[in-house]
């Protein structure tokens, strides 16, 4: 029997008990939880700063109205490119079996009834602080002898997410870049560029002092401040991708004949520069792993790895050089010099490329993770064929041997109706030769790819791509990235190129590396014992004297660098690649194969090896 | 009551006196004691590389000359910078330093035409078709930065105009000169009579090319 002291208590605890529960339902425990997207619509909003507006890579939105409509314009004062790299990310709607690329389904305010599943907000020049204040935008310009100066408010860059919910939407996707011009990268190099190295030697690491106090004291409250407000605008269900910036020059000097060196920077200065960049990075990647941690759906994306050996002044850069005078488009033409082209130091077309690249593996990693019924892990292999017929709309010249049941004719149905699968190939001359390694009937398809950059020249039976896109497997080794990379998981897709037969190939087997991929002729392949051998042809000769002569006019530097250059060559050329056999795996040799454009959603849905079934019960026309 | 209200303002008085002593002793803290990052440790802290002037030359050049700023006799001040570089054709173009006398760097600025002196100037030019220089004056000598030439040269080393055989270099660190004949292939020097608009007007990208 309970004495009354101890009802007292007891009824003491459950008042408190009571209490407790009326406040927490009046004031609930705040939860950062994930909500479902519920709209149907896929949306992709693209906020930051030029690095995301793509700042320096024409076209620009609006930039063809006459002036007076030009310089009202957000988007060109902005300079937001129609090839932006948040405007190249897909997003596919598995219920409509669609695929969306963003730049072609851009909000227009013109037209809002138009279908619509990318917002573009980013700007150039824009700060933290620009995403929830304006940002004023002065242009100076003389058109037909005419001069305009004035400015314009761009809006702030949240209220964006004001016009997708008065569009009945939700975002699913968040992308930046931001940070930069808070610490002013632009801004340091061209007052690096237009000094002398050599007559002031100390003044660039006194400019990155100042910059690193900016950034110590700054940038990283007001970044970690701004992808809250992002989280907080956007709503829950939005996933924020923030990327990363790239190292902005070659650690190199590249000497060319066609190419400028980049000696607006010394090679001390680079370093430091792309030091800093990795500086920046690490700080926000430290604040969206903080975020992370308070369950906040934000992600970091690097793209070091995919610019590496391509910055500014390297053979192929993906970024583009200083101008020390205004292009056409910038804004600012007139005004006291140095008036640098906003378009320096920014990525290019390629670059933009790359950054979508990166940013879209995101995507893909994490719709499998929201859709996980959508990418299945696995596909049971099937022993015995389907029953159905799959019947080609284009059926390839084909040398023997012929397709022998139905999944070979489904492997060639896929690359031969490429398109509406998202893949256009141009200036193809296929001939796809079917090596059935095995001889057995196998249910899945393994590609391999070829070439990962810009078109090589007077290569017959190679891969590779018409400008700049194109598919890359993971890196390895040199700097850069191997062009041909065997490799088989969920996330990639690969091409296997410019078979020959085993009697063509030579007895030496050259290597090459991802630098020197302009001078490759000729790429082989050859299926030996359990193995697939790769190996590329290089041929340097022709360029060799052109670069050595560029070293010195002094004989003996000159055997120097022949005697570094032959070395270094020799030890690339002992490059090869081998990859065993799977017997799981069905290879498909083409040949003379451009890839233009991919929508990666389809392009994954036609390749990877687990999703063949998937595609051809979703694509193929049967009978 | 009158006991209450004057230990309310004994208690009043009392943590007032105790925020100022705090509010004090911070103060002190941040004067003298408190000594912010010093520049150096930023620079070590993010691994950022900081040359040695004096080796750097000594590795890529051949030192002629290596004179204190205070040593100096032909330092111009700001009224003199402004007349060397009229006299050469830049009268229409802002100058500006980064330095003081004793080899502090801070923000850009204009010169006035003080009797300040400083190691440093520098200017752009513009010439008429639209070439870009970087003007400077180091220890009363110009030295003459092609821009537009060194942002398109394929060379594997930058081009500096001088009017002699050496070149003037600033280390604000030290707070010295150096007077070097660099190695070619960090700098490749071109020696004209004298750099003024005239002479600068005529070094086209295309004519230093041919030199």
């Amino acid at each position: 029997m309970m004495n009354k002291k101890s009802i007292r208590l007891f009824s003491r605890i459950l008042s408190l008990i009571l209490v407790f529960l009326m406040y927490v339902s009046i004031f609930p425990v705040p939860v950062s939880t994930k909500a479902a997207n519920t709209s149907s619509d896929r949306v992709i909003v693209g906020l930051g700063d030029s690095f995301s507006s793509g700042e320096g890579i024409e076209p620009f939105y609006d930039q063809d109205l006459p002036i007076e409509q030009r310089i009202k314009s957000q988007d060109w004062l902005a300079h937001r490119s129609e090839k932006a790299w948040s405007g190249l990310l897909t997003l596919n709607d598995n219920e409509k079996k669609v695929c969306y690329i963003m730049n072609q389904n851009k909000y227009d305010e013109q037209h809002p009834e138009y279908e619509t599943h990318w917002y573009f907000a980013a700007t150039s020049g824009a700060e933290t602080i620009h995403l929830y204040s304006e940002q004023g935008k002065k242009y100076h310009l003389e058109v037909n002898g005419k001069a305009y100066k004035g400015s314009e408010n761009i809006a702030k860059q949240l209220e964006i997410f004001e016009t997708v919910k008065k569009n009945n939407q939700k975002a699913d996707y968040v992308t930046l870049t931001l940070g930069g011009n808070d610490v002013g990268f632009t801004e340091v190099i061209i007052s690096i560029a237009k000094t002398s190295f050599y007559v002031t030697p100390y003044k660039s690491t006194q400019i990155f002092r100042e910059k690193l106090t900016m950034l110590e004291m700054a940038t990283v409250k007001s970044l970690e401040l701004a992808y809250r407000k992002i989280h907080e605008t956007a709503g829950t269900q939005a996933s924020i991708i923030v990327a990363g910036y790239p190292h902005l020059f070659n650690p190199t000097v590249n000497i060319s004949s066609s190419s400028p060196t980049g000696l607006l920077i010394n090679l001390r200065e680079r370093l430091a520069v792309n030091n800093c960049v990795d500086i920046l990075n690490n700080q926000i990647q430290s604040i969206v792993e903080k975020l992370q941690k308070e369950n906040i759906d934000i992600h970091y994306v690097s793209v070091v790895k995919e610019f590496a050996g391509h910055g500014a002044y390297s053979l192929y850069p993906y970024i583009n050089p200083i101008h020390l005078f205004p292009k056409d488009q910038d804004i600012k033409q007139i005004g006291d010099f140095p008036n640098p082209s906003a378009y320096s130091i920014h990525p290019n077309e390629k670059g933009a490329e790359a950054y979508a690249r990166c940013v879209q593996a995101k995507i893909d990693e994490l719709e499998k993770q929201k859709y996980p019924d959508k990418f299945p892990e696995n596909v049971p292999s099937q022993t015995n064929p389907p029953q159905t017929t799959v019947i080609f709309t284009q059926p390839p010249p084909l040398t023997s041997p012929q397709p022998t049941n139905n999944w070979q004719s489904a492997a060639i149905d896929l690359i031969c109706n490429a398109p509406d699968y998202g893949l256009e190939l141009t200036d193809v001359n296929m001939s796809a030769e079917l090596i059935d390694v095995t001889g057995d009937y196998i249910p899945e398809i393994f590609f391999c790819t070829g070439i990962g950059a810009t078109s090589i020249p007077s290569i017959s039976g190679y891969f590779y791509y018409n400008g700049s896109k194109y598919v890359k497997g993971t890196m390895s080794g040199n700097n850069g990235y191997f062009p041909i990379l065997p490799y088989k998981s969920g996330n990639q897709t690969i091409f296997l190129t410019g078979f020959r037969n085993p009697e063509d190939i030579p007895d030496e087997i050259p290597g090459f590396s991802s630098y020197w991929h302009s001078y490759i002729t000729t790429c082989q392949l050859s299926c030996s014992g359990s193995n697939i051998n790769f190996t590329v042809v290089a041929d340097y000769s022709e360029y060799r004297d052109e670069l050595i002569g560029f070293y010195s006019e002094d004989e003996e530097e000159i055997a120097q660098a022949e005697q570094m250059w032959d070395s270094y060559c020799e030890e690339i050329e002992d490059f090869y690649y081998t990859h065993p056999i799977d017997p799981n795996c069905y290879y498909v040799f083409l040949n003379n194969v451009t890839l233009t454009t991919c929508s990666t959603e389809a392009y994954k849905a036609a390749f990877i090896p687990f999703d063949v079934q998937e595609a051809v019960n979703q694509y193929a026309t049967y009978s | 009551m009158k006991k209450k209200s004057t230990r309310v303002l004994l208690t009043t008085l009392v943590c007032v006196v105790c925020v100022a002593l705090i509010a004090v002793v911070i103060a002190i803290f941040y004067k003298f004691i408190y000594s912010p990052p010093a520049d150096e440790d930023l620079l070590e802290k993010y691994g950022i590389e900081e040359i040695n002037a004096e080796e750097y030359f000594q590795e890529n050049s051949e030192i002629v000359a290596k004179i204190p700023v205070e040593d100096s006799k032909t330092i111009n001040n700001e009224k003199e910078a402004l007349n060397n570089y009229a006299d050469r054709g830049f009268s229409e173009c802002t100058i500006l330093t980064n330095y003081d006398i004793d080899g502090n760097f801070g923000e850009t600025a204009e010169i006035t035409g003080s009797s300040e002196k400083h190691p440093y100037y520098e200017t752009i030019f513009v010439t008429s078709n639209n070439e870009l220089w970087n003007i400077m004056e180091v220890n009363g000598t110009i030295i003459a930065n092609p821009l537009s030439y060194n942002e398109q040269s394929t060379r594997g080393a930058p081009l500096l105009v001088t009017e002699a055989d050496t070149v003037t270099s600033y280390d604000n660190k030290a707070n010295v000169f150096y007077e070097t004949i660099p190695n070619e292939n960090e700098v490749i020097v071109i020696t004209v009579e004298r750099i003024d608009a005239e002479t600068l007007e005529n070094l086209t990208v295309e004519e230093i090319d041919k030199l």
